[in-house]
């Protein structure tokens, strides 16, 4: 790598550009530690889990799911289930950063979170893999800092701040979904017929079962109907 | 449960979602149906993981459903990700303020 690359290419201008995602996760994040906190896990825990596992939708489930009493196998299942938009994500990343080395593209994957992502899909044509890695390590920093700072200040906050940051974790899955579903009318009737499956059968069923068995079910539904009315098309 | 072992796996699994693209899944060569099914998954998921927890999220369901609105207007007038997550918290945090 020669060190004479642009500006727009080096780690550095990627720390920078990644500060809007750092502070989108201020309170996700904020939200996450003092969730774990009122869940009775340990700052080690609470911290790991942002360390370790870095994807905000799969540690506010887990902890939702631990508290309902779920159990490890469900929680591993729905975290796969949860993740698998990432082999999406990054089947599209590997084509415009193609050219790093394998494991220069192994460390930037472990950071591929969807916001990281967008991030660098919008500006594919601008990018490499050290651009990646500091969007991606502004993303981090913020993410664990915050995570960590939820779990001993959040006691703190006055009430009614408490209040909204319970509801952290809503805002943090709505405003990945309420884009795309204002773009495609398939994210809308899959994610809706989701949400109506699980309402349903989390009546009787654990969360931990209800969340994986309502989005499988949802799928399927979807993409059968939406084949059998394509096949019902090219006949007409 | 062990805890750490819980967080582990779920690092492995969250890690293997998003590497293994760049090393051997060539997503073009699956079945139509099934990428179509892989792009679907994620708003699935979040389907589920919005209703009906946000409704039944403290202190009560018009908390969580001017948040849900909220969002979504945020969302109706092009916010992304960030102004989402800031604009809903921030409204929440006023009306929590003044109301409970």
């Amino acid at each position: 790598m020669n060190n004479t690359a642009p500006l727009e290419h080096s780690w550095a201008s990627g720390l920078t550009q990644g500060l809007p995602i750092a502070a989108g996760y201020v309170p996700a994040a904020l939200g996450f530690g003092l969730l774990g906190a009122n869940s009775g896990l340990s700052i080690y825990e609470t911290a790991l889990m942002s360390i370790i596992i870095f994807s905000g939708a799969a540690q506010y489930m887990a902890i939702g799911l631990i508290t309902a009493g779920a159990g490890l196998y469900s929680i591993w299942i729905s975290t796969f289930l949860i993740n698998i938009r990432h082999l999406l994500m990054s089947a599209s990343a590997k084509q415009f950063l193609f050219s790093a080395s394998k494991w220069k593209q192994a460390v930037l994957a472990f950071g591929l979170t969807d916001e990281v992502f967008a991030l660098l899909s919008a500006r594919r044509n601008k990018t490499n893999v050290f651009f990646g890695i500091g969007v991606f390590l502004a993303a981090y920093i913020s993410w664990v800092t915050f995570s960590c700072a939820g779990y001993y200040f959040g006691a703190f906050f006055p009430d009614y701040l408490q209040i909204s940051m319970d509801f952290a974790l809503y805002a943090l899955f709505a405003a990945l979904l309420f884009p795309a579903i204002l773009k495609y009318r398939m994210a809308l009737y899959t994610a809706g017929l989701s949400a109506a499956i699980n309402t349903f059968l989390g009546t009787w069923l654990s969360s931990g079962w209800a969340v994986p068995a309502a989005m499988t079910a949802s799928v399927v539904i979807v993409v059968y109907v939406s084949s059998f009315k394509q096949k019902k098309g090219s006949q007409s | 449960m062990n805890l750490l072992l819980l967080i582990i796996g779920m690092g492995v699994i969250t890690y293997v979602t998003r590497v293994v693209p760049f090393f051997s899944l060539n997503v073009n060569r699956l079945p139509v149906s099934v990428q179509q099914a892989l792009q679907l998954i994620p708003y699935a998921a979040l389907g589920a993981l919005l209703l009906p927890g946000a409704l039944r999220s403290p202190p009560d369901v018009w908390f969580g459903l001017f948040g849900l609105c909220t969002a979504f207007l945020i969302a109706l007038i092009g916010g992304r990700f960030t102004a989402i997550i800031c604009g809903t918290i921030g409204l929440l945090s006023l009306a929590a303020f003044f109301i409970y």
